[in-house]
């Protein structure tokens, strides 16, 4: 189990990465596909740790390159 | 003479995809407010019409898409995000803070009078990349009233870097 503050920290990398991937997505696509491998580690990581939450808009991708396991999460929300 | 205002509250939130419903996309987004008189708030936020499906808005936010945006009253909005009105249980609560933030010109005081009045016609709403400026005449609700000449907590639009700085410089959470 994570402290808060150790989810904060991982918060933060996710929307650095999400915005990396937004800059990179269509000059660098082969990095950006990098950088959605990382991301996607990261959020199942998390998610590993027990952490159920969500996640701002910010520090996502579009859905279609969010994990699996993230979309699940959000169909358990307002199902 | 003009009333010159000689500060003004920024109100922040950051948001939660799995706190919001289908008609409430500024909690799973997050959301900054501006108030000139302690009670109205006001927000930068995209131009959502009632026949766009939400799901495809959001694709379309999270694709740093430039979208039509406008300057709404959204003080009900954060008087619930005080009151607790969206959290549930076993999910980190939605945090509202405050931060005073003086104006150092006239004009800018005059300028956000004239986005209120004008409801932020002509800007567009986008995400932030990272480490690129936006383009032109184009903002999120964390760098709009920046336009105004407002200084702002944090530059790069991520809220995630908006709210430490706000409160580095002594933002003050907000509960009811």
């Amino acid at each position: 189990m994570l402290t808060d503050n150790e989810i904060q920290h991982i918060k933060k990398v996710l929307v650095y990465l999400v915005g990396r991937w937004a800059l990179e997505k269509d000059n660098h696509p082969e990095l950006a596909k990098e950088i959605v491998i990382h991301y996607n580690n990261l959020v199942i990581f998390l998610i590993n740790t027990g952490w159920c939450d969500g996640l701002p808009l910010e520090a996502e991708l579009p859905d279609e390159l969010m994990p699996q396991e993230y979309l699940e999460l959000l169909e358990e929300s307002f199902a | 003479m003009l009333n010159e205002k000689e500060e003004v509250e920024i109100y922040v939130f950051q948001g939660n995809r799995r706190l919001a419903s289908l008609d409430q996309p500024l909690i799973a987004t997050g959301h900054v407010g501006l108030s000139l008189d302690g009670k109205n708030i006001y927000g930068f936020n995209p131009i959502i019409h009632k026949e766009m499906k939400l799901t495809e808005i959001y694709r379309k936010i999270k694709m740093r898409e430039s979208l039509p945006g406008q300057v709404t009253d959204d003080t009900e909005l954060f008087e619930k995000v005080a009151y607790g009105f969206y959290n549930q249980p076993f999910r980190k609560e939605l945090e509202l803070y405050k931060f005073v933030v003086p104006i150092e010109q006239p004009q800018t005081y005059l300028n956000i009078l004239e986005e209120i009045k004008n409801r932020g016609s002509g800007s567009l709403y986008q995400l932030p990349k990272m480490d690129v400026p936006f383009p032109a005449k184009t903002y999120n609700c964390a760098t709009f009233w920046g336009k105004c000449g407002l200084n702002l907590p944090h530059k790069s639009g991520f809220l995630e870097d908006y709210i430490p700085a706000m409160l580095q410089k002594g933002a003050q959470k907000v509960k009811k």
